[in-house]
């Protein structure tokens, strides 16, 4: 008769031999596929179902089995530093890049891949970004080890307002810096209800900010010596920028609720509600934004006012918005490099696309896309991004996508006001003059520390503290000077030759 | 001559110790007695072990420039830079002021209001409202800061209700959010209304262990409600009070990461800039894991010697401690 523990013990080989046949089977399923993990951030909702049926028919298509793991973009930099402090990363890991000390350090100890023999191996990868950028991103041996996710560089804010309202009060919107107080103190008589002006955070007035002459928390010549590139808090127009701002907190023309509320779209959400009457938005969600509004005021119209003043223009942004690494103890790379290879070459229209039907469709022979609002849950945008990863150069800024954007909202006749728009703001480029990689020691031994103890205080409470004042700042910058600043300018300065006016759009 | 004669088998042979049973042995044969009982407690030691003691290996990235792929061990020693670093910080003292004073407030005003009102839910005779302003005052204990701070900030923000019924009867909007004068008692008021209904349970468990003989002695003696409360009441929630004192002072450099980091907004830094969300932006937002750890040792040990300070005092005055 079989005991107790013999009883055990055979239960337990026949669990872990049923286990064993298991995940034979389960790979026999999808035998000879390369499979690796990939750890990314998602600008959109964090509602990401694994094996949907996208993700089925790209892995059937590109012959891969791709273990996906995302992360919401507000909180991808800390969770990704525990990631990384751990040692144990994923076979392809999102990150900020040999810009980010962090990363540089990691990269400089062994955790990743150098790239090149296979950007040699696969042109399509080397092609899909400017060579001036993968010439910026070598280390001082030369090697790559980074695939930037590239953005293009021309992402003008504009300053919107309700233009039905404009009409109805016979407001003409401003032109410049100076009469732009007296159109808001008009705004906010006439619709007393409403806040007059809203924006989410300081960096939405970068538009304005060139206004005053100044691309906003970039480096730039000093007014003293062109050969030498100051911090933005140092430059005075900046300053100017953010007591006008201050300025208009005081007299209530900016919404009380900048500084406080801490939801990223807060400012968007009160426009398109109805609660507000300008607003400084992204230049790309002015479609949708129209849409949105006309479900809470039908005749609701989005005017986009000319960039302020003679100086006023498109503070660009570097190309780069963070991008990926491959572990150095990814066992086959070349099975990825293969992959990402096929993304741009034979599955390009997949990638761009997706399924006919589920994703786009073909209207007089030429493709639409469909937008997220009809498409199946299991198609619609936060299914897809997880499973994005290098999108050409070239690609970045599709006009022919974006006229059917206004098309699907409805208003195909903005097309070409908000396009003229555009062209005006980015007519006038105000860019960082710093490289990104131009390091400084002391700044990624101890910056971060100088900005918070010195800094913070001033150049994050300035607009909604009305106590804060030019002498406030003024004490602010001597300190963090003092306390190392001085030095953080001078090893930039040296780390960095090339000073002219950088070019991040290929002629 | 007299001689004593030893004790029948206890004869001592040549280079022999007596045979008595040692401290060890009885605790062994104490311990098998009541095997199971230490059976039921293993796991919990094990728990210890693994995620309470074993991290504290951890602790050795304080002294070192922590290189994260050549590991831990691997990892130059840097002696106390980073200690001399935090405390070279010219915010290091607000940082400290602002953690104590907001952890001070906390005890002195949040400590008495779970006593009052256990005492007060005490004295309910109807059971169904009894447990039904259990309920209530339990709940916000299970919300997390994220959703309880948006509640706060949709009642006390620049746009939220009690703004919009001010301005609503022709008064100024106040900024109780960026006010630095009012931001202490925002965090400190809130942080109680979340709290005391969990706080109070276990006084009203502690209430219930109060023998109902000594409440009929007092009122035959001719005691009122409010003296059976002093004499009998509060003597026996004494002991419980103590203990949770002294935790409480073990506590002191906790202020309570997660309110204030959903209530802070740079307006009020010089006063609500805690230890914990400093470290936060510089430890974990830009990776230099040596210095949070460095601050996370200082904070032990201003822990460990707060609470053996105050069991101590306690003892002394002749009240229960724990230990």
């Amino acid at each position: 008769m079989v005991n107790r523990r013999q009883f055990l013990t055979g239960a337990l080989l026949a669990t872990v031999t049923v286990s064993a046949c298991g995940s034979d089977s389960d790979e026999g399923g999808s035998e000879g596929r390369f499979s690796f993990t990939y750890l990314r951030p998602t600008w959109g909702p964090a509602t990401y179902t694994k094996d949907g049926p996208y993700e089925r028919a790209l892995e059937k298509r590109a012959n891969v089995d791709i273990e996906v793991q995302i992360i919401p973009v507000i909180d991808y930099d800390t969770k990704v530093n525990t990631i990384l402090a751990s040692g144990d990363i994923p076979d392809v890991i999102w990150g900020s890049g040999p810009t980010s000390a962090t990363w540089k350090e990691a990269q400089d100890e062994g955790a990743f891949l150098p790239i090149d023999e296979y950007l040699e191996q696969y042109p399509a990868i080397r092609e899909a970004v400017p060579e001036s950028i993968w010439k910026l991103l070598k280390d001082e041996n030369g090697d790559t080890y980074f695939i930037p996710n590239l953005i293009w560089p021309q992402v003008p804010f504009f300053l919107c307002y309700r233009e039905d309202l404009f009409e109805q009060a016979g407001i003409e919107p401003m032109t410049s810096l100076d009469d732009f107080a007296t159109v808001v103190s008009k705004v906010k008589q006439a619709f007393p209800d409403l806040v007059p002006f809203t924006m989410g955070y300081e960096w939405s007035a970068k538009e304005i900010a060139t206004s005053f002459g100044v691309a906003m928390f970039g480096w730039e010549p000093s007014p003293d010596d062109p050969e030498r590139l100051i911090p933005w808090f140092m430059k005075e127009p900046e300053v100017d920028l953010y007591f006008w701002l201050q300025d208009l907190h005081k007299r209530g023309l900016l919404d009380p609720d900048y500084g406080v509320n801490k939801e990223p779209n807060f400012a968007d959400d009160k426009f398109k509600g109805g609660k507000a009457a300008m607003v400084i938005t992204h230049w790309g969600t002015i479609a949708g934004a129209t849409a949105q509004l006309r479900t809470v005021a039908p005749n609701g119209s989005i005017g986009v006012v000319s960039p302020l003043g003679e100086l006023g223009g498109n503070r660009l942004v570097f190309p780069i918005d963070r991008g990926f690494y491959v572990s150095a103890r990814m066992e086959n790379p070349d099975g990825f490099f293969k992959f990402l290879n096929w993304t741009l070459t034979d599955g390009s229209d997949f990638r761009r696309w997706g399924i006919e039907g589920k994703t786009y469709r073909v209207k007089n022979g030429v493709k639409q896309p469909i937008p997220d609002t009809e498409r199946d849950k299991a198609y619609q945008g936060p299914q897809i991004e997880p499973l994005s990863f290098l999108g050409p150069f070239s690609e970045k800024l599709d006009w022919d996508q974006a006229k059917l954007g206004f098309e699907a909202a409805g208003i195909p006749d903005r097309f070409e006001y908000v396009k003229g728009k555009f062209e005006e703001y980015t007519a006038k480029e105000y860019p960082d003059y710093r490289d990104p990689t131009a390091r400084s020691e002391t700044e990624d031994k101890k910056g971060t520390q100088l900005y918070e103890d010195y800094l913070k205080k001033v150049a994050e409470s300035t607009i909604s503290d009305h106590s804060v004042t030019r002498d406030d700042w003024r004490r602010a910058v001597e300190k963090w000077r003092a306390a190392g600043g001085d030095q953080i300018i001078d090893e930039v300065n040296t780390a960095q030759k090339d000073k002219s006016k950088p070019r991040y759009i290929p002629q | 001559m007299t001689t004593t004669r030893p004790a029948a088998g206890s004869a001592i042979l040549p280079g022999r110790q007596p045979q008595r049973p040692g401290r060890f042995r009885k605790k062994y044969v104490e311990i098998w007695r009541y095997r199971w009982i230490y059976a039921m407690i293993l796991p919990t030691v094990i728990y210890f072990v693994i995620f309470a003691y074993l991290p504290m290996i951890g602790l050795q990235i304080a002294f070192k420039d922590y290189k994260v792929f050549r590991g831990m061990w691997e990892s130059p020693w840097v002696g106390f830079e980073h200690f001399e670093t935090m405390f070279a910080s010219e915010k290091f003292f607000e940082l400290i002021r602002n953690t104590l004073l907001i952890s001070f407030y906390r005890i002195l005003f949040g400590f008495p209001v779970p006593i009052i009102f256990a005492l007060l839910l005490n004295e309910v005779r109807r059971m169904w409202f009894k447990r039904s302003v259990q309920t209530v005052t339990y709940f916000p204990h299970f919300l997390s800061w994220v959703v309880f701070a948006g509640i706060v900030i949709n009642i006390l923000g620049p746009t939220g209700l009690l703004n919009t019924l001010i301005v609503e009867a022709g008064g100024e909007r106040v900024n109780f959010m960026t006010n630095p004068d009012l931001f202490r008692s925002v965090v400190v008021v809130t942080g109680i209304l979340k709290e005391f209904g969990w706080g109070a349970i276990i006084y009203l468990a502690a209430l219930s262990g109060i023998d109902p003989q000594l409440y009929e002695a007092a009122r035959v003696d001719g005691a009122g409600k409010l003296r059976q409360i002093w004499h009998v009441t509060l003597p026996g929630l004494r002991p419980v009070m103590a203990v949770l004192l002294v935790l409480s002072l073990g506590n002191l450099l906790d202020a309570g990461f997660d309110q204030i980091f959903q209530l802070q907004n740079a307006a009020v830094l010089e006063v609500g800039d805690i230890i914990d969300t400093y470290v936060y932006r510089i430890g974990l937002l830009e990776a230099q894991f040596e210095l949070a750890t460095a601050v996370g040792l200082f904070k032990g040990v201003v822990g460990l010697v707060m609470i053996v300070t105050a069991n101590h005092v306690l003892r002394r005055m002749g009240q229960r401690s724990i230990w």
